[in-house]
């Protein structure tokens, strides 16, 4: 046989391997971002959210793997959505509701001055009233607002380093007072070197509220002790008190917005500790609570330190 | 040592957990065993098998002499060589009246002493052998021919000769065997004549008598039993044996013969030259066939390569037993460190650690041996069995069968004590290591599982960020690589040993081989086209005995005889002068003589005076003659220039090879080896006339030399100066392989027609050897023709017959037959060994894996990805490996070359490389299997187990 | 969204007399994003649980499914593969391989994947676990907290939707402990991995937002002590 015709035999046999091969593999591919496809569709298909399906060696199933990661992150982000405006919802409602009382109240009095059956005594004890009404609107209006500006993300927060030790005293400096009156102690073991990278004032206001509460709930004779301590991965400022504790049924409950515990002061509206979580989860931290009822209130709060990956 | 019981105890637990690798070790050890009494027992077997066979065949004495007288006699009891002396004697013929057969009406009365009777085989079949002089025994081929005669029977001897008287004109021919019986002349038959029964042939008998000389011996016998019929009686002589007893004391005649038995390995060729003088070389014969394996250092050559042999094997044996048996102590060092470690923690020292390993080895070796010992005396039996026809069929040929004989084994109790010795030594040599390491182990090595762990000091950048750009199974096989270093590194030691083992062993077996070939064999040039005939009648000139030309007759005329071919050669038929050689000849010849001499004593002109000009000035010219119409084919095909009518052509053999082996000068040996070709030998070319003188003196001559004109036999032409022959080719064996084979040697040969030899017959005193080579089918001939030759032989004839399978009959063919089958046998079991040695380095290997193997599979890795790492890992193991084992396999095979030549001689070495490709393909496909059988049958155990399990 | 289901999980070992259940009829489903801890003295079944979740281990009868894929019907192989992408594993010991370093170590699912792992990524990761002066140092060379480190960082990085660890702090002492789980809720918080942990410590199990307890193989406590905010982001 002629050699020639041989080789040139074995080179179509091979030429005809290798086309049916890259025709396979073509469609191979195209059968596989065919499923990519179909199943992106079915993602975007709020209702019927796929399942993933098996899974193999391959770019393409890496690519749906990421895929579906997303998309179920992103399926979580919207029914938090959507949780999030029943919120506010709700919130606004509650909203209306906190101011509705107090003006309420402020339109009586003022119909009773204008009404001019009272005595000096009693006016000025209508205007005093009216007063602290005010007083109370213009700060639920004002933590509303924060709180609104903090959901929104639009709130700034500067970020310094702060000697806790710094924030921690103003604090208690500024209830040294109301301490006083209320015969309880309040000590402090806050190391210098600890700092933290944080807005001072917003994180002033956070620890206060909370450092507030205890007072609060703390009896005559009690103590409050606040320290802290630097880890490896954060600052942990710890605010105890042995008080007279959060129930069992409240304590998970504490840090929700316009929440009422049994024992809480009929003055308080439930926002305060609230916003102080929401201000330090903001500023990479987390507070949580521990209580035994009767036996006292511990808080931790902490701010960790690496940045946000 | 009580406390060492309980070390034992968990010793042994562990073993019996580790049932697999426990069985595969006493296994290893077995085989070892096995091996070392293949190679001692078999041995031994085989020499008593061929001693046996040849005492068959010819008798178990070492020599014989005859027609010696008591003084003789005495002489050869003072022989210190001489252990043991029987006496024969023949006492010729008697008529036998009660015979059953006509043709065989006499009786060979012989009388042995006991020694003889056992020595020469004879075997009773009724009765009982004679216990004193007046007892007889009978062949009992008399019985089987209808003879009358029964133990208890009385004979009575008067022994006689038997001549034939030729009262013709004519010159009588007789022949089974050949007799010529000139006219008018009376001669004595040879013994085993036939008879020519008158009554069946009233011719022969009109002008030829048979007449009964007697030799004045007479007895009587009574018959107390028949025997075989003994070696010696043809079914066509005239008689049956009779044999009586004898000793010392009896002796009747004069003269008698002996049969000696020496002490075989004292025996060296003074010996022989005492006894040949002593009694003449015609009354001497040697029992070559049985001495040869009795040890007799005269077999120099076979010895040392025997002993050779079995030093080789038992040093390849220990070594490779050594490996294996240290690997399977490192392989199992992990658990053991674990379980002594803790019990080091108790308190057990050192010794009591060590006695671990030791009592483990015992362990092994008990069973071990006597499974080895088994199996090593089934294989020798088993193949003695088989090897033994084989064997038979390749000894020289004289018209008997291969004898049926059973091959028993030779158990020698120092054999027994050696092999135990070194399997013994074996072992615990190879434990001494692991031994040692074990007595170190802690507490903390066994708790911790990583005996490395804070020791390594961290290497910056030692396992840097860049191996992460490559391929998973990339990263991890390397990794795996470089940080598991112990096993690996018994991996590719395994490796490396298998190759070099395979490679060397093969190589070492080969150079034996060709050593076995070169020593043993009949390297000197024959006939290669007439070796698909079958038999080989050769002559060399016997005087008057025979002519070539009747022998060559009988065989053509022979029934069944066919494809007769014939050949004539001789080594030194003819001389040359030495100026007909070439200088190259002379010049390498100077070379070998000069290493005689110290160094520099020896000069050139003292050598061209020796050799080339002084009193000899001729070289001796060896002949090969091929037939007329095949040496035309010859000249046709190798292009040789034309001759015609009256030219004597001639082809030169340019084979020639010289060396100090071959060469030697009595007395003085070679300050070294040397070995030379010479590519051409002689001066004249295609052409030229090449002058040949004959080895013969003419009367001129002879008178000048005063020699007596009587006593010399003068050639038919008497040349004055030398015959012409006319060169018509310078060829070498290799270009003429059809018709030649073998190597070069000394000796110078030239190529002629028959025409030609004829012709130098003519001028010669001595005619030039002739062959017969044929093919038949004819069993009835062959037994003629070697009767003949055998008859022939006796009276002194020089005339050989035999199967051209053994070419001149050497039992040194059959042993380097032998040779090559052990040899590759050996290269096999050994090399299984060795790759058994692999495959449980790689199994343990990858048992220590499981853990990772768990994890990666936990952590998402498929059995493909497993399997890419272990590949790379054990690709990385093969390269390693490779590259130890390459360059050490070079050096062994060197220095094996080296050392063959040094103490052999020069021949052409092959390096194996093509083997060693193969082999490496192999090695390489697979380890690559092996790691894929153990990593499949890893990855069926459970994940879940291997991460839950802790380290102690 | 229903991350995992455990449909009537049951393990048996051994037969007849030598039948030991490890798990009876095991029911219960987790939520995306959840903390789980599960309880239970030894034996209880809980590890063999956790490693029927993981595919490590296949159950006698029941049915897992994770992202809706029944899991245990797949080939091995399969598993494997899905197990790379969308399972964690951290357990108390021997999680990394001893051969490779930490950086190695941590980004062997990615590796096993066939994907080139992102270098800022690892460096990001590397930092916010404290190896970074430790990134070539192999196992061997590590504390325990080290090493239990490095296998969370493994589990970060190749972001898996569902992470579970047994015993993770079981070899530590209380300071690595301590961070050990922090930095295991902060994966749940920040990246939304969820999260099942195994653990005989009370007050590491009081920091998830559920506890399941268990005993001979069944559950028979299953407590939520925390509420998602209403935000979704507590």
């Amino acid at each position: 046989m002629n050699p020639y015709l041989i080789a040139v035999c074995v080179l179509g046999l091979i030429v005809i391997a290798l086309v049916v091969y890259i025709a396979a593999d073509k469609n191979r591919r195209r059968k596989e971002l065919d499923e990519l496809i179909e199943f992106l569709t079915k993602v975007q298909d709020r209702d019927t959210f796929p399942d993933l399906g098996l899974e193999a060696e391959g770019r393409m199933l890496i690519l749906r793997s990421e895929i579906y990661k997303l998309a179920s992150t992103l399926q979580e982000q919207y029914a938090g959505e959507v949780k999030k405006n029943t919120y506010m919802a709700d919130m606004l409602s509650n909203i209306s509701h906190q101011i509705k009382t107090p003006l309420t109240a402020i339109n009586l009095m003022t119909d009773a001055l204008k009404s001019g059956n009272m005595d000096e005594v009693q006016r000025r004890r209508c205007i005093a009233n009216i007063e602290d009404q005010t007083d109370h609107i213009t700060w639920l209006v004002r933590t509303l607002l924060t709180l609104a500006e903090i959901d929104a993300g639009v709130l700034v927060l500067k970020k310094e380093s702060v000697q806790v030790r710094e924030i921690i005293d103003d604090i208690v400096s500024g209830i040294a007072i109301e301490a006083d009156i209320k015969d309880v102690a309040v000590e402090v073991n806050v190391p210098d070197e600890n700092t933290v990278n944080c807005d001072k004032r917003w994180m002033s206001e956070a620890l206060s509220n909370i450092i507030k509460n205890s007072l609060q709930h703390t009896g005559a004779g009690g103590t409050i002790r606040i320290s802290s301590e630097e880890t490896n991965l954060s600052v942990n400022i710890r605010i105890e008190d042995n008080g007279c504790g959060i129930s069992k049924k409240d304590l998970p409950h504490i840090f929700e917005r316009f929440y009422h515990g049994e024992k809480s002061d009929p003055g308080s509206n439930g926002i305060g500790l609230s916003l102080s979580k929401q201000i330090i989860n903001s500023q990479n931290g987390t507070v949580s609570c521990e209580s035994e009822e009767g036996k006292g209130t511990i808080f931790e709060i902490k701010i960790y330190k690496s940045a946000t990956v | 040592m009580r406390n060492t019981k309980i070390i034992h105890q968990v010793t042994l637990k562990h073993m019996k957990m580790n049932s697999k690798r426990t069985a595969l070790s006493v296994a290893g050890i077995a085989l070892m065993v096995m091996l070392l009494i293949c190679v001692f027992v078999g041995k031994d077997t085989a020499f008593r098998y061929f001693t046996d066979v040849a005492s068959a065949r010819s008798g178990a004495y070492h020599f014989a002499v005859y027609d010696i007288d008591r003084e003789k006699l005495e002489t050869i009891k003072g022989y210190s060589e001489v252990t043991d002396i029987g006496i024969t004697e023949d006492l010729k013929l008697t008529d036998f009246e009660k015979s059953g057969k006509p043709e065989r009406p006499f009786l060979n009365i012989r009388r042995y002493s006991s020694e003889a009777f056992e020595w020469m085989n004879i075997k009773v079949v009724e009765g009982r052998l004679p216990e004193n002089g007046n007892e007889i025994v009978i062949s009992e081929a008399a019985v089987q021919d209808g003879s009358t005669v029964k133990i208890g029977d009385k004979i009575e001897a008067s022994t006689f000769t038997r001549y034939i008287k030729n009262n013709s004109e004519y010159d009588t021919f007789l022949s089974f065997p050949l007799v010529k019986i000139p006219a008018g002349e009376t001669v004595e038959l040879p013994f085993n004549m036939f008879y020519i029964v008158p009554e069946s042939d009233e011719e022969f008998y009109k002008e030829h008598e048979e007449i009964h000389e007697p030799t004045g011996y007479t007895g009587k016998y009574t018959v107390v039993g028949f025997i075989e019929s003994p070696v010696f009686e043809d079914a066509g002589c005239a008689w049956y044996s009779a044999i009586s007893l004898t000793d010392e004391s009896m002796i009747q005649s004069e003269t008698f013969n002996a049969l000696l038995m020496t002490d075989a390995k004292n025996i060296d060729t003074d010996f022989y030259t005492k006894l040949i003088d002593l009694v003449g070389v015609s009354n001497y014969d040697a029992n070559d066939q049985v001495l040869i394996f009795a040890g007799s250092s005269s077999q120099d050559a076979l010895n040392y390569i025997v002993r050779g042999m079995q030093i080789f094997f038992v040093v390849l044996i220990v070594l490779i037993s050594v490996m294996l048996i240290y690997n399977v102590f490192a392989l199992s060092y992990d658990e053991r460190a674990r379980y002594l470690g803790m019990l080091s923690s108790v308190g057990a020292t050192g010794r009591q650690k060590r006695s671990s390993v030791y009592f483990e080895a015992l362990t092994l070796l008990v069973p071990a041996l006597p499974i080895g010992f088994g199996l090593g005396l089934v294989t020798v039996k088993i193949a003695s069995k088989i090897a033994s026809p084989i064997a038979q069929r390749l000894f020289s040929f004289s018209g008997e069968g291969i004898l049926d004989f059973e091959p028993v084994l030779e158990v020698k109790l120092p054999v027994v004590i050696t092999v135990i010795v070194l399997s013994i030594v074996t072992v615990f040599i190879s434990a001494l290591i692991p031994a040692r390491k074990i007595s170190k182990v802690g507490p903390i090595e066994s708790i911790r599982g990583n005996k490395k762990a804070k020791t390594k000091k961290h290497k910056e950048n030692r396992n840097s960020g860049t191996l992460i750009t490559r391929s998973v199974s990339g990263m991890l096989s390397s990794r795996f690589l470089k940080n598991d270093k112990s096993k690996s590194f018994g991996i590719i030691r395994a490796i490396a040993i298998f190759f070099i083992v395979t490679v060397a062993v093969y190589f070492g077996t080969s150079l034996i081989n060709l050593m076995a070939d070169y020593k043993l064999r009949d390297n000197s040039v024959r006939y290669a086209y007439l070796s698909d005939r079958e038999y080989c009648l050769s002559m060399m000139d016997s005087g008057d005995l025979f002519e070539f030309d009747d022998i060559i007759d009988q065989v053509k005329e022979a029934d069944g005889v066919t494809d007769v071919a014939i050949c004539r050669s001789d080594m030194w038929p003819l001389l040359v002068q030495n100026d007909t050689l070439s200088d190259e000849y002379w010049d390498d010849f100077y070379e070998i003589i000069k290493l005689y001499y110290p160094a520099g004593e020896y000069s050139r002109e003292e050598f061209e005076k020796d050799f080339i000009h002084g009193e000899y000035d001729q070289t001796s010219l060896g002949v090969i003659g091929f037939e007329d119409e095949v040496f035309d084919k010859l000249a046709k095909d190798v292009n040789a220039v034309s001759y015609g009518e009256g030219d004597f052509p001639c082809i030169i053999l340019n084979n020639m090879a010289m060396s100090t082996d071959e060469y030697s000068i009595y007395g003085q040996t070679a300050r070294d080896y040397r070995y030379y070709e010479v590519k051409d030998a002689f001066v004249p070319g295609e052409g030229d006339i090449l002058p040949v003188y004959p080895v013969a003196l003419t009367r001129a001559e002879a008178a000048e030399r005063g020699y007596d004109l009587d006593e010399i036999q003068f050639p038919e032409i008497e040349l004055d100066g030398p015959l012409d022959l006319k060169v018509i080719k310078k060829v070498r064996t290799d270009e003429i392989g059809d018709y030649l084979n073998g190597t070069g040697s000394m000796q110078l040969y030239i190529i002629v027609p028959l025409s030609v030899v004829d012709y130098f017959d003519k001028i010669n005193s001595q005619k030039i050897d002739t062959a017969v080579f044929f093919n038949c089918d004819d069993k009835e001939s062959i037994k003629l023709l070697s009767a003949i030759t055998d008859q022939l032989q006796d009276d002194g004839g020089y005339i050989y017959f035999n199967s051209t399978d053994s070419h001149v009959a050497e039992y040194k063919e059959i042993i380097a037959n032998l040779i090559s089958v052990v040899l590759i046998v050996f290269t096999v079991i050994s090399s299984s060994i060795c790759l058994l040695n692999v495959y449980s380095s790689i199994s343990a290997l990858m048992v220590s894996r499981r853990k990772h193997i768990a994890m990666l599979k936990s952590m998402g890795s498929t059995f493909g990805q497993l399997l890419g790492t272990e590949i790379r890992e054990s690709s990385g193991m093969l390269l390693r490996s490779f590259l130890i084992a390459v360059p050490v396999t070079a050096l062994i095979c060197r220095l094996l070359s080296g050392f063959m030549i040094r103490r052999f001689g020069y021949f052409t070495i092959h390096y194996p490389w093509v083997p060693a490709i193969i082999l490496t393909a192999f090695i390489i496909a697979s380890v690559l299997l092996m790691t894929v059988i153990c990593l499949k049958r890893e990855n069926k155990i459970d994940i879940i187990e291997e991460i839950k399990r802790e380290s102690v | 969204m229903e991350l995992l289901r455990c449909e009537n999980l049951s393990k048996v070992y051994g037969t007849g007399d030598g039948k030991t259940v490890a798990l009876q009829d095991v029911s219960f489903s987790v939520e995306k994003g959840e903390f789980v801890s599960i309880v239970g003295a030894s034996g209880s079944g809980k590890s063999t649980l956790l490693h029927i979740i993981g595919g490590v281990d296949k159950p006698t009868s029941g049915k897992v499914f994770i992202n809706g894929t029944d899991i245990h019907s797949q080939s091995e192989d399969k598993l494997a593969i899905f197990r790379r992408r969308h399972i964690g594993l951290v357990y108390q010991f021997y999680n990394l391989l001893p051969e490779l370093n930490v950086d190695e170590n941590i980004v062997l699912p990615h590796m096993l994947d066939g994907r080139k792992p992102d270098k800022e990524r690892l460096d990001k990761i590397v930092e916010y676990l404290g190896l970074s002066d430790r990134r070539s140092h192999l196992p061997s060379e590590l504390s325990g907290g080290q090493q239990q480190r490095a296998s969370i960082g493994r589990a970060l990085f190749s972001k898996p939707e569902l992470l579970l660890a047994d015993e993770p702090t079981g070899n530590l002492d209380r300071k690595n402990s301590v961070e050990i789980v922090e930095l295991l809720k902060e994966s749940n918080k920040k990246f939304g991995q969820t999260l099942i942990l195994i653990t005989h410590d009370e007050n590491i199990a009081l920091q998830a937002d559920r506890i399941i307890y268990m005993e001979d193989g069944k559950i028979v406590k299953d407590d939520r002590i925390k509420n998602t905010d209403l935000t979704g982001r507590e």
